[in-house]
This record gives C-alpha cells, structure tokens and sequence, in this order.
C-alpha cells in the first residue's frame, strides 16, 4: 500500500491600466514618455503617469489569478504468487481550482493645481472568474516474472487504464463598483453584466500489455501494446493500437569481450521502433456546436447573447500517432570515469492534427481541424562526462565534467497543397523556417529615386517618401521591372524572398561543473542554444525603439548607429517613425539584416560553499551543516547583445503573456531575473 | 514480507476495480453541456433571436462609420491614402475577400426551417437574414462588381462553388433587391424606439440606397452599357424613399434650433430616433463607448483628418447664394470667410464661437495644427468636453442610417429621372436647408447651375438641381462614410486625387486669429522668428526642411492657401472604380479573374 499527496497554491497579481487598456508592460513602452514625471509636486500622479504606470502607485487596478492544486494517488501491491505474480493498482484523483479576479477602475490624476481629473472613466468593472478540473486516473494491471533455467528471465505485464477529466467553471463581469476599492461582486451595481459558464468532459480508456525478456543481461527485449479509446473522436474511429518493441544489446557481457576495465568497462548498444498515440485534441471537435458569446453591441438597449455558425467539421478525426525509431549507444571508458551515450532517432507523425489546406475564402469559415498532415522528426541527443579525483595538499580533490548536447530538425512529409503554397504547409518545410527579403544596402541620392516604383508595396514613411538611407532589399529573382515581391509565393515561385533563418532552437545544451576539496564544494550549470534566429516582431518595441513608434524611449544601443550622410554605413537606417510598425512598413516585413542571431550560453547557477568539518558541528548536535553562496543567472551571452542587451535571449516572446490573448510586441515581460543567495544549512 | 492481502488493500483494490468497471465504453460518449445544437436554435424563437443577434456585426462597427470618409475627396489625412499614391495599391496588398459573415446568415436560412415555430415567426427571421445578406453583398457588389453569388452554406467538398468565377453584378444586384423586397415583406417590427434594431422601414432605407448607388452607377458607368436599365433601378430608390417618408413616422431633428439640431444627431448620447433611423448605440451603462473624440483630436492616434477648403467653399451663405460667388472668397481668412454661412458649418468645424470645456471650466477652442494641416478641424462626431479625448470613451450614439439620407436619395433619385418638382425640392433639400438657418432658395428647385460647382466638381451636370443635390449630400452627410461611393457612381473618382488645399494665408510671419476671439492661434514663417508669442502655433512652409522637401507650404511661397503633401504623387485611373481581388485568392482560385487593370 502507499499513498501520495500533493497540494499547491500560487498568487499571482498583475497590475492593468486603464489608460489605453491592453497590457502594462506594452503601454509603458508607448505611453511612459521619457520626458514626463510620475508625480506632480504636490504629489497627485500626472496624465502620463495615471494612463500608463500610475496606477501601481494605487495599486487597485489589476489581475489577482489564484491556482491551487490537490492531488492524491493512492495504491496497492499485491503479491498474489510467491513473489512473481503481482497485481497492481493505483487510483489518482486530482483537483485543480483556477480563479480570476480583475478590478478595472478610474486612476485620478491631476493637469492643473488641485483640479483631479480621471483616466479610465469607461472602466468601473469587477470581473471574477473560478474554474475546477476533476481529474482522475486509474491503473490496474498484473505481472508475472520468472527466472528460468540458463539465464533467461521473463516478465509479462498486461492491465487496464481509465481517466477521466472533468472541467466546469463560470464568469462574471459587472460594471458600477460602489467605490473605487470595492473588492466583493456584491458591491458592483451596474447594469453591464456579462457571464459564461463553461464545461467540457473528456475520457479515455485504454488497456495494454508488455512483456520483457532477457538472456544473462546479455541481450534484452521488450514488447509493449496499447489499445486506446478517447471520447475526443466519433465512435467509429476512436480506437488504435500502439504497439512498440525495443531490444539491448551489452555487448561487454559477451565471452569473447575482453577490453580491460581500465580502457572500456561496459558497451551497451540500443534499438528501438515503436508507436504512440496522441488524443490531445479539444473534446467535441467531431460535433456540430454552436457557442454563445455576448454581443459587442447594444441592441434593444441591451448586449444581448448571440451564436453564430458552428465550425465545419472535418470529414474524420482520429488519433494522431507517432512511430520512432531510435538507435543508442552507452559506453564507460577509463575506470568508469568517463560516460558517454547517445540516442538519434527519426520519428514520423501520422495523421498530425492541423488546419487543413487553405480554402477560397467563399468557403465562409474556418477550414477544418483534421488528421492533415505527416512530419519527420530527425534528432539526437549526446551526453559525455567525466568524473575524476586527485590530491592537492594531501586531500582529494574531486571533480566532474558533463555535457548534454541535443538538436533536432522536423520536416513535413505529407500535406495537401496544390500549388505548394508558402502560406500552408508544405512537402519539404522544415518547422520554423523563416522568409524573408534580403537586405541590400540602403537606397543613396544617386539612386533613390528608383524607390517609389521597385519598392511601392513598402513605405519609408506615412507619407510615402524615399530618401537616402532609407532601406533597400535585393530583387533575387532578377524580375525585368526590379518590383521587389514575393511572387506568386509559393515553393515555385516566391519572387524576392527566400528562406533567411529559423526560428528553431539548435544545438541545446547543458554544462556542468563541480569540484569539492577540503569541505569547500563550487558547482556551476551553463545552459543554451547554439543556433537560433529570430524576427522582431512589428511591436518589438525594445528592439526597434522609435522605428517603431516616434514617442517610444529611444534606446541606449541604437546611439551612433542610426544612418546619417556622415554615417552612411549604420546598422540601423534613416530615423524615421513608424517604419517597424505600420503594416507595410520597411522593417515590418521580415529580411536578413534584422533578424537576430539569438544563440546564447548562461551561467543559470553557480554555488560556492564550505561544509562545517564533523568535528566542529558534532559538538553542536548536527549532523550535516554547510555555508553557501548560489547565484542565478550571473552571466550570459548573445550574439544578440551585439546589437541589444535590452532584450533577453529567453524573454523574446510575446508580451504580457500573462493577462492578454491577443498581446502586442515582443519582449515585454516581466524580466529574468538576476538573483544572489547566502545560505546556511543545517541537518540534525 | 507479507504473503497476504489486507483489508485496506482490499478496499484500494476494489475501488480501482470498480471505477475500471464502471468505466464502460459508454464513458467515451460524451456531450457538450455549454454549448447548443441545431433543434434549440431552430426549434424556438429564442433560439432564432439568438442566432440573428450575430448578424448586425455584418454592419460597422461603432468605432468605423466616421473614419469611412478619410479616404474621400473632401478629407485632408496625415498620409496619401496607399490606393491613390502612385504604384502604391495592387493586388497584393488589396484585401476585403471576405466571406465569414456570409456563411453564417446562409446558415440560417438554409436551417430555419423547423416547424415547432410558425412561419410568420420564421420568416421574421428569415427576412432579418436576407436583409443582412443583402446588406452584405451591397458593399462586396461597390468593391469588387462581379462577385460570386451564393446562398448556401458550402461544404469542403463543394469544388463546384468553391471554385467558382464571379456572377454578373447584375445577377447579383437583382438577387440583393430580391432580399430587400422578402425582408420589407417579412419582417414584423414596424418602429423601434432604441433604432438599433432592423425595422421595416430600415429596409426600405436601405433599398433606396442600394437602388440609387445602382441605378447612378449604371447611369454614369457608361462602359458597363448598363444605361438602359437605370431607370428602373432609379424609380426602385425613389419608391422606397418614398415609402420611408410616407409610412415610417421619420421627421429631420429641430430640437435644437437651426444652430444645434444638425450636431445633436451626431454627439446625443442616445440616437435622436426622430430622425436617426438605425445606429450604434453607445451607454455608458453597458460600458460601450466610441473612439471619436480620440480620433478627432489627438495628434497621433488616428490620420489627423481635416476638410480642404475646397469642400468648405461649398457651404452656402446663409442667404442661400453660393459663397463662392462673392468676390475675393477665395482671399478671405479663416475667421472672416466663416462668417453668415449654412449653419451646418459651424457644426462640422471648429470656427466662430466654438468652445469647449475642460474640467469644468469653458476654454476657447480653436483649430489646432497640432492636429489640423488645413485649418478646417472636425467636429460633427466629438464632443465638446476635452474628458472624452484621450482613449475610447466617446458617449455618442452613431448613426448608421437617418432620415435625411432618404430625403436626400429621394430628391437624387427623382431628379435623376427628371421628376423632381418643386415641392418635392421643398420636402427634401430645402427642408435640410432650412433646418441648417439657410433662408433663400427653400420653396423651389434651383433654375441656374452654380459655375464652382460645375468647375470644381461635376462640369458634366448642367441640371441646377442635381448640382444643388449632390452639393447637399456632400455637406449633410459629411463624414458618414458616403462620399467614395457617391463620386463611383457619379463617375468623378478623378476627385480623389486632387490636391490637398487649406486656410488662406495673407502673409508669412504674422500670427492669425482663428477663430476671431482676439487670440492669436497661428503663424507661419519660413524662419522662426527670434521671439514668439505664447500660445501661437509656428508652422514652417519653407520649401525644403533640412534638405527634404517640405509637405506643408503655401501656395504661392509666401501666401496662399495651405497645401499639404503636394510633393507625393497621386495617382487615378478608371481602374479604379473597382478594387483588385486579392492576389492570394485569386490564385486560390483562378476562375475568379482579375478586375482589369489590376492585373499584376
């Protein structure tokens, strides 16, 4: 019998402003002027201030989001046999409550001496949202081992499995809070009133098998099965068999292995080929469904409730599987002192569960989710280390090495494109690539005046002028008329555009260091990525600075790079406002010159500490006690940083993750943090 | 070790055993317990409503209708609009191929067909749907022409409509008047006291407007050789007008005197629903709020709109004679040339004694050229208390269709055939001009074409009444987001790519009072002068500012009227009178074909 339980709570609050609304981190980007003050002297908040930052001072405007979770897995053991028939359970029941609560109210704020003013007078809301998810799961399965005759052992397994998912939850949203720190929905008076309820309800069952067999830990095998059901797919295509088989090979345990210890002690080759089945789609995706939302508008002096059109199904939905095959190799070298293994495999996906191909737009509504395409997965994965020790003043030293290196490309091999059009998946695409322009200088006063017809589809500026430093792209498809396009993009034909990046992380790895002497230990971890591109986006504000909104702050890195006649050959170009922003802006649209190489390496930990000597703390009771000092995130490096140390290599996504769906810009988040701990620990 | 099984295992065990067992494959049917299917939408009123309910975002939005107008020939932007800048506009940045909303009113009439729920009911609704469908084909029928008609929803395995070419704007022009005629046949709500809801007369509202867009189109467009079949379409627009005004209880808004009563249409917090037949309603109950005072007031949140003084100029005097007429008009500064004109005026702009109010307190309110590069700065749609500026948190209600658009498409579309008689001239453009303090010219249709208006604008219309009508729909409707349309069908789109002109500047470095209140609002130099005086606003025209040409300047150097982007080339061709389909969904589909001219 055992028993397992967990539980976990998290408060998170996040401040809003009701300014312009949206998120506080973008806002402050556009709206903290440079030149403004928070505080007005005689201490009320300015405009700037209260539309942006200000409210923090409050602190009434935000997002307080609470998760708990309780979970508790309870099983049991039997030995029905002698010690080789068992039969197993176990029994998970899970509880996850998620709730919201977001309080919108007018920041006041003053433009002339002892006249308050207010930002936000549209929002006066208290919005409260709380969702549970009734998770349970359960496993029954026995299992018979025996050892036989001559060195064969034997182990079957087979049992059943069932989970079940449960998620129900509801919203509401009132206007006409009573007063400002109003904090309870009983205070909201207001006749705008939104709420949604919400649930949905999914299950899978499944049984399986495995059974293992090996010969004198000499060669090994294994044979697993999984017959799975989900309630996600129609009755008719709910059920697949996973089967998977893998064997070992130790080839060090051979007779005829006769390499000493000291040079190789142990080769293990790997192989296996196997099946699985992904069900991780939304449940209901096979059923005509029609959503009820409430209406932007007031109709007969009402938001009324509304429902449109369910979404189209597609023609069969079933699970997606992915077949691998992977080949691996352990070895030990040197007196076990140096480790080294490695695994590459190829996976293949079937039936991946995507958009289908692009319809004309009279289809009228979003082309259906189905099992569309097939991907290739191509990865490997290497760890070396080293551990060894030797004396210094008599003790040892002792110290260790490791590296874990792993990448990874993936590639669609299956997908229904007609013409291989780039704005679908297509035959050969490899996941994250990138397209863009590429750069050519920038246009000069001999020939800028070619500007307004090679690159009409792009502006320099609202107005629509060319000038000297403006960015030039390179017309790669050598077109008579010089039109810089993307052709017809398609594979074919994609005019002056070509592959310039990829958005995947290559080459990911981890370094440890360790070391310890005379009670002194040291440990560092180095993490990173060794190739990756990436595009600031159009809201990129950090990056692009006032190309992307003239009243951004101007940042500090783009000082002396900006073009100039008498800096003709600057990273950036002409200074000119919006150019990142607007939708067909010159640096909107993605190309070489711009796109980061955000490969990095990061010291994320290093630790330094002495362990009290046994005598000294034995007088005192204790075991174990120990003095440190570890630190996170001490150092790193990106090429990046060539160009910005604004922006951090694992903070590019997107912004203001945490209460905007449809967020702005990327990079403004909340920062990674560099942190220091002292520390003493003692063990009694 | 223990060679037995214990009671608490016992429990465990039967526990995981029972929830295996009980875990049939039943258990992997699951329903949806948020969401409805067909029988309740279908098989109940309620159902129905709920459904139909999604239908009106087929219309603007609140934040759109007076935006619409910034592309027109009377608006002054911060930039070319990309359609008229030279080589700016093709197929590849053209967009509007979209066929959501489509889908879903087709979706509904293809399933409302359940008879738990009587056919009158049904047919409400149906009407509701069809004259949204046709609501939605008007504006796909002025952007592309020929489009693809289709009345179902379609399956992915309809290759057949999905790859279908484009039906005859003609076939579709009549299918939309087919849906027009259903719905004022079937819809049950004759009034609405909210007007946000799609009446009766609504529909016959929009068939004149559909109607006259049609019948002036095929009447102008003379390439199409449509010519012969305008007549009809014109005599359609005038009968729905005329069924508007007979029957739809309608009247022009005069609460507020002949100096107030044309703006309250536009700032009233609720629709003025004498006069306001649909709109999108703002409450600040319901916290739903427009962006108008944002975006007609800040320097950078929207494109700066403000009118050309040519459009000005066509502001009659308040007598009732063209103000263009007088002698020296065109020399006249802003303060003085605003003077005694129709009162529309000093309701569309900032001039005379127009203040505002900001926290409390009235302030002079100028134009700003912090926002204005013509000096004629909007004011139909904001209002007046400098509260509602910053963010989108405008009170009023928005007018998506009012009475006097029907006067005036009666009085177009009646002209146009040439029935217009004097007293329908009284009903119409002079009841307009008469709510807007005109005194002369209200009883009887003009006898002599006015010349700026033949010069400027249409010197291929020599009937003095329809220069007179499409003079007034120009000013009354300013900014609802007609003009492009109405200068399509009138084939003058050779007008949008006229020059930007604004207020007159006697001279460079002498400030200008603007709106006569003894303050000095403006100064334009070609260098700064060493002191300034507070308060005054210094624009440069000079030529070239730091080596760039400048795009602000005055007409003749060093006075004139203002220009604004002169240097950036405009571009019209006849082309033009239709948009590009989309490069994308053309080669989605080929059959679609290129509207010509567009061609890549």
């Amino acid at each position: 019998m055992y028993n397992n339980t967990e539980y976990s709570s998290r408060q998170y609050h996040n401040p809003l402003n009701v300014g312009e609304g949206g998120g506080i981190w973008r806002n402050m980007a556009d709206e903290a002027h440079p030149s403004s003050m928070l505080f007005n002297p005689d201490g009320t908040l300015t405009y700037s201030a209260a539309y942006t930052v200000g409210d923090l001072f409050y602190g009434r405007n935000g997002v307080d989001i609470t998760r708990s979770l309780f979970r508790n897995t309870t099983g049991f053991i039997a030995n029905v046999y002698k010690n080789k028939l068992r039969l197993r359970g176990d029994f998970t029941f899970q509880h996850l409550t998620e709730g919201q609560k977001r309080i919108r109210v007018q920041v006041p704020y003053s433009a002339a001496p002892g006249v308050i003013a207010y930002v936000g007078t549209g929002y006066n809301d208290l919005y409260m949202r709380d969702s549970t998810v009734k998770y349970m799961a359960s496993n029954l399965y026995g299992e018979y081992e025996t050892t036989l005759g001559g060195g064969h052992y034997i182990k079957v397994l087979a049992g059943l499995n069932y989970e079940q998912s449960t998620f129900k939850g509801f919203a509401v949203n009132r206007n006409g809070l009573i007063y400002s720190d109003a904090k309870d929905l009983n205070l909201a008076l207001g006749s705008n009133i939104a709420t949604n309820g919400g649930y949905e309800r999914w299950a899978i069952q499944g049984e399986f098998f495995r059974v293992n067999y090996s010969y004198k830990d000499r060669y090994l095998l294994e044979v697993n099965g999984r017959y799975d059901g989900s309630s996600k797919f129609p009755s008719n295509q709910r059920y697949a068999f996973f089967p998977s088989v893998s064997a070992g090979w130790r080839v060090s345990q051979e007779k005829f292995w006769k390499v000493p210890a000291t040079i190789m002690s142990d080769l293990k080759i790997r192989g296996s080929y196997g099946s699985l089945g992904n069900g991780n789609i939304a449940s209901y995706a096979f059923q005509e469904l029609f959503n009820i939302t409430q209406s932007g508008r007031v109709i007969n002096a009402v938001r009324p409730q509304m429902t449109s059109q369910p979404v189209v199904l597609p023609n069969g939905l079933t699970w997606e599987t992915s077949t691998t095959t992977n080949g691996g190799i352990d070895m030990v070298f040197l007196n076990n002192r140096l480790n080294v293994s490695g695994d590459a495999y190829i996976r293949r996906t079937t039936n991946m569960f995507t958009v289908g191909q692009t319809l004309p737009a009279v289809f009228g509504t979003d082309v259906p989710k189905g099992n569309y395409a097939d991907l290739k997965t191509v990865g490997w994965e290497a760890t070396v280390s080293w551990r060894d020790n030797f004396k210094v003043a008599d003790k040892p030293f002792n110290y260790g090495v490791s590296l874990v290196l792993a990448d990874y490309t993936a590639t669609i091999t299956k997908y229904n494109n007609t013409n291989n059009k780039l704005t679908d998946y297509y035959v050969g695409q490899k996941a994250g690539e990138i397209w863009g322009y590429e750069n050519d200088g920038y246009w000069t006063a001999q020939n800028v005046a070619d500007a307004p017809k090679t690159q009409a589809l792009f502006k320099a500026s609202n107005g629509g002028q060319w000038l000297p430093g403006d960015i030039k792209f390179k017309n790669l498809d050598n077109s008579q008329d010089k039109v810089i396009n993307n052709g017809a993009n398609t594979l074919a034909e994609h005019g002056d555009m070509r592959i310039i990046g990829n958005s995947t992380p290559r080459y990911t790895y981890g370094v440890n260091l360790d070391a310890s002497w005379n009670n002194f230990f040291f440990s560092s971890f180095f993490q990173g990525v060794g190739k990756q591109d990436w595009w600031p986006g159009a809201e990129a504000d950090v990056f692009w600075g006032q190309y992307n909104r003239p009243y951004n702050f101007m940042p500090k890195s783009q000082v002396g790079k900006i073009w100039s006649e008498q800096n003709p050959d600057a990273y950036f170009p002409r200074y000119r406002g919006y150019i990142a922003q607007n939708g067909s802006g010159v640096l909107n649209v993605k190309q070489t010159k711009y796109l980061q190489n955000v490969a990095y390496i990061r010291l994320k930990n290093i630790q330094v500490g002495y362990n009290l000597p046994k005598a000294f703390i034995s007088r005192a009771k204790l075991t174990a006690a120990r003095f440190y000092i570890s630190a996170e995130n001490l150092w790193s490096y990106s090429p990046m940083y060539k160009v910005t140390r604004d922006l951090d290599p694992e903070s590019i996504g997107r912004s203001d993750t945490v209460t905007d769906n449809n967020n702005s810009g990327n990079g403004n988040n909340y920062p990674i943090l560099k942190s220091l701990t002292f520390g003493l620990s003692a063990t009694f | 070790m223990r060679q037995y099984i214990s009671r608490l295992q016992w429990i465990v065990m039967a526990l995981t055993i029972s929830v295996l067992a009980g875990s049939c494959s039943k258990n992997l049917d699951q329903q949806p317990e948020s969401t409805v299917d067909k029988d309740a939408i279908f098989g109940s009123e309620a159902g129905m409503k709920l459904y139909t309910n999604s239908f009106y975002d087929v219309l603007p939005g609140i934040n759109d209708t007076y935006k619409v107008d910034a592309t027109a020939d009377f608006s002054a932007v911060s930039s070319i609009p990309d359609y008229l800048r030279k080589g700016a506009y093709n197929a590849r940045v053209a967009d509007g191929w979209d066929w959501k909303q489509l889908r879903n009113i087709n979706y509904f009439i293809v399933n409302c067909n359940n008879p738990a729920v009587d056919s009158t009911t049904r047919g409400n609704y149906i009407g509701l749907a069809r004259f949204f469908r046709a609501y939605f084909y008007f504006e796909k029928v002025k952007r592309f022409g020929d489009v693809p008609w289709i009345n179902r929803p379609l399956s992915i395995d309809d290759k057949d409509m999905l790859y279908a070419g484009r039906d005859k704007r003609t076939l579709v022009m009549d299918s939309i008047i087919a849906d027009l005629d259903y719905a004022a046949s079937h819809i049950t709500l004759k009034t609405d006291p909210t007007a946000s809801q799609i009446t009766k007369y609504v529909v016959y509202g929009l068939k004149s407007r559909v109607c006259l867009f049609e019948g002036t189109f095929r009447k102008y467009q003379t390439s199409y050789e449509l010519t012969s079949t305008a007549p009809a379409l014109l005599q359609q627009a005038a009968d729905a007008a005329a069924k508007v005004m007979a029957e739809g209880g309608f009247s022009l808004n005069q609460a507020g005197g002949n100096g107030l009563s044309y703006r309250q249409l536009f700032t009233s917090a609720g629709p003025v629903v004498s006069e306001v037949m649909l709109a999108n309603v703002s409450s600040t109950t319901l916290a739903v709020f427009n962006d108008a005072n944002w975006y007609f007031t800040s320097a950078t949140y929207g494109n700066r709109l403000s009118f050309t003084r040519k459009f000005i100029n066509t502001y009659l005097n308040i007598d009732g004679t063209p103000f263009t007429s007088k002698s020296g008009h065109d020399t006249l500064p802003l303060a003085k040339e605003t003077l005694d004109r129709d009162k529309r005026l000093q309701q569309t702009i900032r001039m005379g004694s127009y203040t505002r109010t900001d926290n409390g307190k009235t302030i002079a309110a100028p134009p700003v050229f912090s926002y204005t590069y013509t000096g004629y700065m909007p004011i139909k749609f904001s209002l007046d208390d400098t509260y509602y500026d910053n963010g989108r948190t405008g009170t009023s209600s928005i007018a998506l269709m009012r009475y006097a658009e029907i006067l005036l498409n009666y009085a177009e579309a009646t002209a146009e055939l040439g029935k217009l008689s004097d007293a329908d001239w009284a009903k119409t453009v002079g009841a307009l001009r008469q709510r807007a303090g005109i005194t002369g010219g209200l009883g009887a249709k003009p006898t002599v074409a006015d010349n700026y208006l033949q010069t400027n604008y249409f010197p291929d219309i020599t009937d003095a009444a329809l220069l007179e009508i499409r003079r007034e729909r120009g000013i009354e409707l300013v900014l609802e987001g007609f003009r492009v349309h109405d200068l399509i069908r009138w084939k003058k789109g050779d007008l949008l790519s006229k020059s930007w002109n604004g207020m007159y500047v006697p001279a460079l470095d002498t400030p200008m009072d603007l709106n006569g209140d003894g303050q000095y609002d403006v100064c334009f130099y070609k260098t700064l002068p060493a002191t300034q005086i507070k308060g005054v606003t210094y624009i440069n025209v000079s030529p070239t500012i730091n080596g760039v040409t400048n795009p602000q300047q005055l007409s003749n150097d060093t006075y004139g009227e203002i220009h604004w982007l002169d240097n950036v080339e405009r571009d019209w061709s006849d082309y033009k009178y239709l948009y590009p389909i989309p490069y994308n969904d053309l080669q989605l589909n080929p059959k679609l074909g290129q509207n010509p001219g567009w061609e890549l």
